[in-house]
């Protein structure tokens, strides 16, 4: 049994400081010397290096403290963080303080390593919190001089120096007051002041300080996103400590600015569900919106002005790991092109799975591998969901396009302007392609599909039957003609018949054109154009003008294509 | 040696009266003219009671709190700063900008002792860069004028020339200037040495009336502060195209025994280069009405300049709401009757 708590006399120290025991074991006391102050850059300055890490740690503690909105403020060479959440009664603002001790859940908060508050440390010379509880009739406030503990730590590094123990330099360089305050109320507000230059630029470019929020904190969505509600009952529901805040940037140089998450118009209803492992136990939530096609002729893809929120991200406890590219090569059939369509947000519920330090990624583990191999299923099924939206779209405007051209060809069809063959082809070739499309129409435009359907088919039959009556239709008029003519010729039998001669018909054959035009055929293809100038003798009528006219046509077309 | 303590200065409800009672109607007044939110320039301090008063009335604020280097005032310098941020904060002040510095040295350098400039400025460089509000509060915790160096002879008083930089910085935006002044300061005989001028430039009529004030002894500061900062004003003000209206001066106590005396000018930017014309006369600067804070009641005060004609009272307080305004007017006509003017 090993002895525990051996005495450890006062002072540095030697061979003969602790009273040990041969062979046997004891544990001897943690001085408070053992501690080096050191330990705390070390760990501000390891694990925070952009002063963003910072804000975020301060903005995870306000969440924490059932915060819906959070200010930050930059003004001169300081920043406010303002929060409305519960504050803090003496007690645990004293407690704050304390070193990798934390009161809180893992399970129900986001910060629980106990050292965020000392994020700042390497950030600025002080850091100010005053903060009201509801009920307590004070605001508490403490003061880190993190200024004199960094002149402490520098002379502690010269040679010979004494080291100053963590606890000492927490002790001596943070203080606690209180004032009066309304007993209702109930905030608190954080102020790091006399922060860098360098840092100061850094927190004052806007741009990347809201991009950074967006990415790193658990912000709520625009009242006006028409699927807020939805969205957030459910991930209340679902996702164990879901929060989400509201934050607001202000600084001496640009407007006050409300940052949310966009409200991305037109979006189809979320689809929303849990993702199970093989055991059945939910390991994430998943919520995802389709975008509806707008009038910019764009299909799906979400536009351009909220393009980071294209596709889906992994998130834990609000806080997003990765970015959106991440999940994109799960769409593999049409490229990005549908993963574009969506967007959406997983939540991952499985505390076994853990971000790692940079929070770009999760630790590699079991739990890991089976949430992403959960999540490809998912994603694939909506991908499957997406290519079914595409193909509807295809085929309606399909449908639409032809119902419109029907209708041009059917004017043409009536002004005599469109070759009836031209005319059947082209609606033969439609009516196929409807017919091929009409079964990835969504359910409600088939009736609609059925009636364009049976327009094409009417029209082709009668623009077939038109085309089969043509040679009866020639007759008949060539018969009224050849009256006309016999007429004509007894009213002018006398002085006409040197005229009557030379309207005589000499019979022509194409071969013969064909041969006049200087045009070599073989023998087969010579006793092809027989049959044809039998087929046109027979069925024009030999020597009828309409005869005559696809002769000289023939012609024509000869001369001018062999012309030497 | 530093500048008088600021805790003469926190709120009272003498000074919470001439916020909300006589300052409130001019502001009112410019808004109404601007058709946009005032923007305030000054020193509003850590619990922000101006701002608080006339929230509804202001758009920007740039406020302005000292940090000195002794340890001690750096100390307290810096509680105050972090009260300051925090009201603000609690109370959800939009567009509030500090500004760390002495207010006189921020106005003189363009910048504060961070290099940060107001943000409602033009131009980069500190002679050059002027300023833009609407409106200017500067409770000066102190006298109209200290020397940076006790005895220093030809060094011009810090708060003067600071003065002087404000309406050159100020040049072409209309604007109300508010400035409380304690009786105690350092620049002693130049006040009467500046009534004397004053009344050697003026005419005959008004000379008496002058003498008067010049007489005042220490225990009636008051009265001579109530005559040389309204016609110093005026004359500044004019040099750098501003025509000025001044208000009558307030006299109250603040806290602890100290007194106080208030001043509110509309300062309207004039075309032309060489000098702008006020419409008031020095005979109208100096026939103002003092008035004063009697139990959280504004009143013309009991005593007046010889020769004091209470039925000015009229025009001059005609930009207070008309119940109140009619009140204080009663009120001077009843003292007047009693002869106690």
């Amino acid at each position: 049994m090993a002895k525990t708590n051996v005495a450890v006399a006062p002072g540095p120290l030697t061979s003969t400081s602790v009273a040990l025991e041969d062979g046997k074991f004891s544990t001897v006391p943690v001085r408070e010397e053992d501690i080096g102050a050191e330990l705390l850059p070390i760990l501000s300055k390891g694990l925070y290096t952009d002063p963003m890490h910072s804000l975020r740690e301060y903005v995870q503690n306000s969440v924490d403290a059932g915060a819906t909105q959070v200010t930050i403020k930059i003004t001169g060479n300081s920043v406010v963080v303002h929060d409305n959440g519960r504050g803090m009664n003496q007690a645990e603002l004293i407690d704050a303080r304390r070193f990798g001790v934390s009161g809180k859940n893992m399970l129900e908060h986001v910060g629980f390593r106990g050292i965020g508050i000392y994020s700042g440390f390497d950030l600025c010379n002080r850091l100010l919190i005053t903060t009201k509880q509801a009920g307590e009739t004070h605001s508490y406030v403490m003061e880190f001089d993190f200024g004199k503990m960094k002149t402490q730590l520098v002379a502690d590094s010269k040679a010979g120096a004494q080291r100053t123990p963590l606890i000492k330099l927490l002790a001596a360089h943070s203080r606690f007051s209180q004032e009066p305050a309304a007993k209702a109320a109930h905030a608190t507000t954080l102020q790091l002041e006399h922060i860098s230059d360098f840092h100061i630029a850094q927190l004052r470019d806007r741009k990347r300080l809201k991009a950074y929020i967006l990415r790193n904190l658990p912000i709520d969505f625009d009242e006006r996103f028409e699927h807020r509600d939805a969205i957030v009952a459910r991930l209340k529901d679902e996702v164990p400590g879901y929060k989400a805040i509201k934050v607001i940037l202000e600084s001496d140089t640009e407007p006050r600015e409300v940052v949310t998450r966009p409200a991305i118009p037109r979006l189809d209803a979320p689809r929303m569900n849990a993702i199970k492992n093989e055991a059945g136990d939910t390991i994430a939530f998943y919520w995802a919106c389709l975008h509806k096609a707008g009038d910019d002729g764009k299909r799906g893809k979400i536009p351009e002005t909220f393009a980071s929120y294209r596709g889906f991200v992994y998130k834990v406890k609000g806080f997003t790991i990765g970015n959106n590219t991440k999940l994109q090569g799960i769409f593999k059939t049409g490229g990005a092109a549908l993963y574009q369509w969506y967007t959406g947000e997983i939540y991952v519920t499985d505390p076994t799975v853990i971000p790692n330090t940079e929070r770009d990624d999760f630790e590699t583990n079991r739990a890991y591998e089976s949430l992403q191999s959960h999540v490809h299923i998912t994603l694939k099924d909506l991908q499957k969901k997406a290519s079914k939206y595409q193909s509807e779209e295809r085929a309606l405007e399909l449908f639409k396009k032809h119902e419109a051209r029907l209708a041009e060809i059917a004017r043409g069809i009536r002004a005599g302007s469109v070759p009836l063959v031209e005319a059947f082809s082209e609606l033969d070739n439609i009516s196929e392609e409807l017919t091929r499309q009409r079964g990835s129409l969504p359910t409600g435009k088939r009736d609609w599909a059925k009636a364009v359907l049976k327009a094409v088919d009417d029209l082709r039959t009668k623009v077939r039957k038109k085309i089969e009556d043509q040679p009866k239709e020639d007759a008949k008029k060539k018969a009224g003609r050849s009256r006309a003519a016999e007429t004509e010729t007894k009213d002018d039998a006398e002085g006409e018949d040197k005229d009557k001669e030379n309207k005589q018909w000499e019979p022509l054959t194409i071969a013969q054109l064909i041969d006049d035009a200087g045009v070599l055929l073989e023998e087969d293809a010579l006793r092809v154009l027989s049959i044809v100038d039998a087929a046109l003798a027979g069925v024009l009528l030999d020597g009828s003008e309409t005869h005559q006219a696809v002769l000289a046509e023939i012609e024509e077309g000869l001369a001018a294509e062999f012309a030497s | 040696m530093s500048p008088l303590s600021h805790r003469d200065f926190e709120s009272s409800d003498e000074k919470a009266l001439v916020r909300t009672k006589w300052d409130r109607p001019i502001l009112e007044a410019l808004k109404e003219k601007s058709k946009q939110p005032l923007t305030y320039f000054g020193l509003p301090g850590p619990a922000i009671q101006d701002i608080l008063d006339w929230r509804d009335l202001l758009g920007i604020v740039t406020g302005v709190e000292r940090l000195r280097k002794p340890a001690a005032d750096r100390e307290e310098d810096l509680e105050r700063h972090r009260r300051l941020l925090n009201n603000v904060m609690t109370n959800d002040i939009q567009q509030f900008q500090l500004l760390r510095g002495e207010i006189e040295d921020v106005i003189l350098q363009g910048l504060d002792q961070d290099n940060e400039a107001p943000r409602l400025h033009r131009g980069s460089t500190r002679s050059g860069m002027s300023f833009g509000y609407s409106l200017v509060n500067l409770d000066f915790l102190g006298g109209i004028g200290y020397r940076a160096k006790k005895g220093a002879s030809a060094e011009q008083s810090k708060r003067g020339r600071s003065l002087k930089k404000l309406f050159e910085r100020q040049q072409g935006t209309e604007f109300v200037l508010l400035a409380t002044f304690n009786v105690r300061d350092r620049v002693g005989e130049e006040l009467r040495a500046y009534i004397q001028s004053t009344r050697e430039r003026v005419d005959e009529p008004l000379r008496p009336t002058l003498d008067w004030y010049g007489k005042r002894g220490p225990a009636e500061k008051i009265y001579i502060l109530k005559v040389v900062v309204p016609l110093f004003i005026q004359h500044t003000a004019e040099e750098n195209m501003f025509s000025s209206h001044a208000y009558p001066p307030v006299a109250y106590g603040g806290t602890g025994t100290a007194t106080l005396v208030h001043f509110a000018f509309r300062l309207t930017p004039q075309d032309g280069d060489l000098q702008a014309f006020s419409q008031q006369s020095a005979a109208d600067l100096i026939g103002l009405p003092l008035v004063c804070t009697e139990n959280c009641v504004l009143r013309v005060a009991n005593q007046q300049h010889p020769g004091f004609d209470c039925h000015g009272c009229e025009s001059v307080l005609a930009f207070l709401p008309s119940d109140l305004r009619a009140e204080m007017i009663t009120h001077a006509k009843g003292l007047a009757s009693g002869t106690s003017l």
